[in-house]
């Protein structure tokens, strides 16, 4: 049997058999199941969230957020600093996602084989897996209609000297309506739901949806498949390897929930967190009613961030409106014609790490280290001066006290802001590092301890890409999974590094 | 489990002074935002939901300490006053609460549809006539 079958129908215990078990179906799980199936193993992948069909997105992120994210989009640091957003179905992240394309920067690569020993994921080692990612998810530059959001505030950076590129996506045929975050409804977006796992499916694997994998199953030192709970009834679940690719908060709770992983698991953990400001224009225009984000400049990546351009839909950058009351709603009710400058940080030094808490309660702890901070402090500087320059007459911050620059003359005061917890918020979709390549896996992603289990997910990034990670994620796995295929006698398939 | 009487209470008098009307087709946070939070966190975990009706509790209460009143039984300028005391309070905690609070109002605010006419939006694109 192939093909995606809900947890719903199972009944009672029932017992299943496969060459490799693969526990998620996002980013990581999707395309190593992909790899796996294609060099002739047979793959089942194990899915903790259910199977959602366009048609149920209903264009209102709030629907989205509360049927299909983690926690109901709440998760993150108990002080709210960060909430971290991931997707729960199947698909995981990369229904939920802004789609947008990148391979890991060279230079990151390069910190990784220098800093952390890592073999294997050079440039050239990488470059056909991400060649076969932009084919599976169809990576196509931005054009015409698609780059108008990020228009107004690419205008401000070309006046800084900055020509601002277009963003590639994975998507087909975009209809431009900006619900990205809400899932799409018209099935354009080539999450893995709509790409890499019917694909898999073709060659023979064969995912339930509904199973939430609660344990592996160990002979020895050896994993031979994992129990999970459905419904209404359980599968035991034997095989030759078990892949986790639960993502970067899931995937070290599991192996610290198996006492693996030594003391660096759940460590080490980067966010990414977003800074958002958002120009309003006195002759704005629907903005929003185009791509999410349509253009990026990688021109202050040596200050620490990536600058990428779009507008959203009003009811979603409206709360950005700084403080309450009167005040608040006059600037909040001029957000329909906003755009925004969002600055990716790349904090590398971060202090973050995912925990097992009071009574087993999953804890994110993250706070910006100092570095981090002061990479926030030149990319708000920045977008706010970006901003101005666009012709904004108005500018929002994602600040607890409102601060309103009105001209490049307060840039200034920007460097006595508070950058604290209480301070300022952000947001993101790019978890990453918590079993770290080398230390809590092997250079494989074995994990270290026993044999044949392997982690496929953006936990195993020793440090930040500094890009949007669903292209990072799906490159490194299919590498890792291509190696894995070969080590158990799967054929070989073209590319195989 | 839902939120106490006093709770609604609560958010209904925040919902006020967070979003207030500006005008006709403005429609105040006070007729909104308390429903809009039950249905924000409806199915969410038992403990999450326990702890926000205790931070609202305390954010009603403490209200006493400094105006001698609980926040939803104060007038309206005292409210703001209670309210950006929090927002601008030395105190880490408090500024933490404060934004939890707004997060958490803000989202059932402008989600709701009878909101959408005052931002200038018309909604969902799908399944409407015409529409890509």
């Amino acid at each position: 049997m192939s093909g995606l079958r809900s947890g719903r129908t199972v009944r009672g215990t029932e017992r299943l058999r496969a060459d490799v078990v693969v526990v998620g179906s996002g980013a990581g799980g999707a395309p190593a199941a992909y790899e796996l199936a294609s060099a002739g193993l047979d793959v089942l992948v194990l899915e903790a969230g259910p199977s959602v069909r366009p048609e149920e997105f209903t264009q209102r992120e709030v629907d989205t957020v509360k049927r299909f994210y983690v926690d109901q989009g709440a998760q993150g640091p108990p002080d709210g600093s960060v909430r971290v957003l991931q997707g729960r179905m199947v698909g995981g992240s990369t229904v939920i996602n802004g789609e947008v394309c990148f391979r890991i920067p060279d230079a990151v690569l390069d910190e990784w084989a220098k800093e952390f020993g890592v073999r294997g994921l050079s440039p050239d080692e990488m470059r056909p897996a991400f060649e076969t990612v932009e084919r599976m998810i169809h990576a196509t530059p931005n054009a015409g209609r698609h780059l108008a959001s990020g228009r107004r505030f690419g205008e401000g950076l070309v006046k800084l000297g900055v020509e601002p590129k277009p963003v590639a996506r994975s998507v087909k045929d975009c209809r431009g309506c900006c619900y990205c975050f809400s899932g799409c409804a018209y099935g354009c977006k080539q999450s893995t739901d709509q790409s890499y796992l019917p694909a898999a499916y073709e060659r023979g694997a064969t995912l339930v949806s509904e199973a939430r994998v609660e344990k592996i199953v160990f002979d020895g030192d050896r994993a031979t498949g994992v129990f999970a709970r459905t419904a209404e009834g359980a599968l035991e679940v034997s095989a030759r390897a078990v892949v986790l690719a639960c993502g970067t908060i899931e995937t070290p709770l599991m192996l610290i929930d198996h006492e693996l992983g030594g003391r660096d698991v759940g460590r080490h953990l980067a966010l990414h967190p977003v800074l958002v400001v958002a120009g309003v224009y006195e002759d704005g225009d629907e903005a929003y009613r185009n791509a999410l984000v349509a253009t990026y400049s990688d021109a202050f990546v040596g200050d620490g961030y990536l600058l990428e351009l779009g507008a959203v839909a009003p009811p979603s950058i409206a709360p950005l409106a700084p403080g309450f009351g009167r005040h608040h709603k006059e600037l909040a009710r001029e957000m329909g014609k906003s755009s925004f400058g969002g600055a990716i940080i790349r904090d590398d030094g971060s202090l973050g790490r995912v925990r097992r808490g009071r009574r087993g309660a999953k804890v994110i702890d993250y706070a910006l280290d100092a570095r981090t901070k002061e990479k926030v402090r030149r990319a708000m500087r920045k977008l706010v001066e970006i901003a101005f320059a666009s012709g904004a007459k108005r500018v929002a911050l994602p600040l607890t006290i409102p601060f309103e620059p009105t001209s490049v003359d307060d840039l200034p005061k920007i460097d006595s802001l508070g950058l604290g917890p209480a301070d300022i918020a952000f947001f993101t979709y790019h978890p990453q590092g918590t079993a770290r390549l080398g230390t809590v896996t092997d250079l494989d992603g074995a994990v270290r301890g026993v044999r044949d289990l392997y982690v496929m997910d953006a936990s195993l990034f020793p440090t930040p890409v500094g890009v949007n990670t669903q292209e990072p994620v799906m490159g490194v796995a299919t590498v890792l999974a291509r190696r894995l295929a070969g080590r158990m006698g799967g054929r070989s398939v073209s590319g195989l590094p | 489990m839902p939120l106490s009487d006093a709770n609604r209470s609560t958010l209904r008098a925040l919902g006020e002074t967070l979003f207030p009307s500006t005008g006709p087709t403005d429609p105040s946070g006070a007729d909104i935002v308390p429903e809009g939070v039950e249905t924000l966190i409806a199915g969410m975990d038992a403990d999450v939901v326990k702890k926000l009706g205790l931070v609202l509790s305390a954010f009603e209460l403490a209200a006493i300490v400094r105006f001698g009143r609980r926040f939803s039984r104060l007038p309206d300028e005292k409210r703001t006053r209670y309210v950006d005391g929090w927002m601008r309070s030395r105190l880490a905690p408090r500024r933490i609460v404060y934004r939890a609070i707004r997060g958490l109002c803000a989202g059932a605010y402008y989600n709701d549809d009878r909101v959408w006419p005052m931002l200038g939006y018309d909604g969902p694109l799908v399944g409407r006539k015409g529409a890509p």
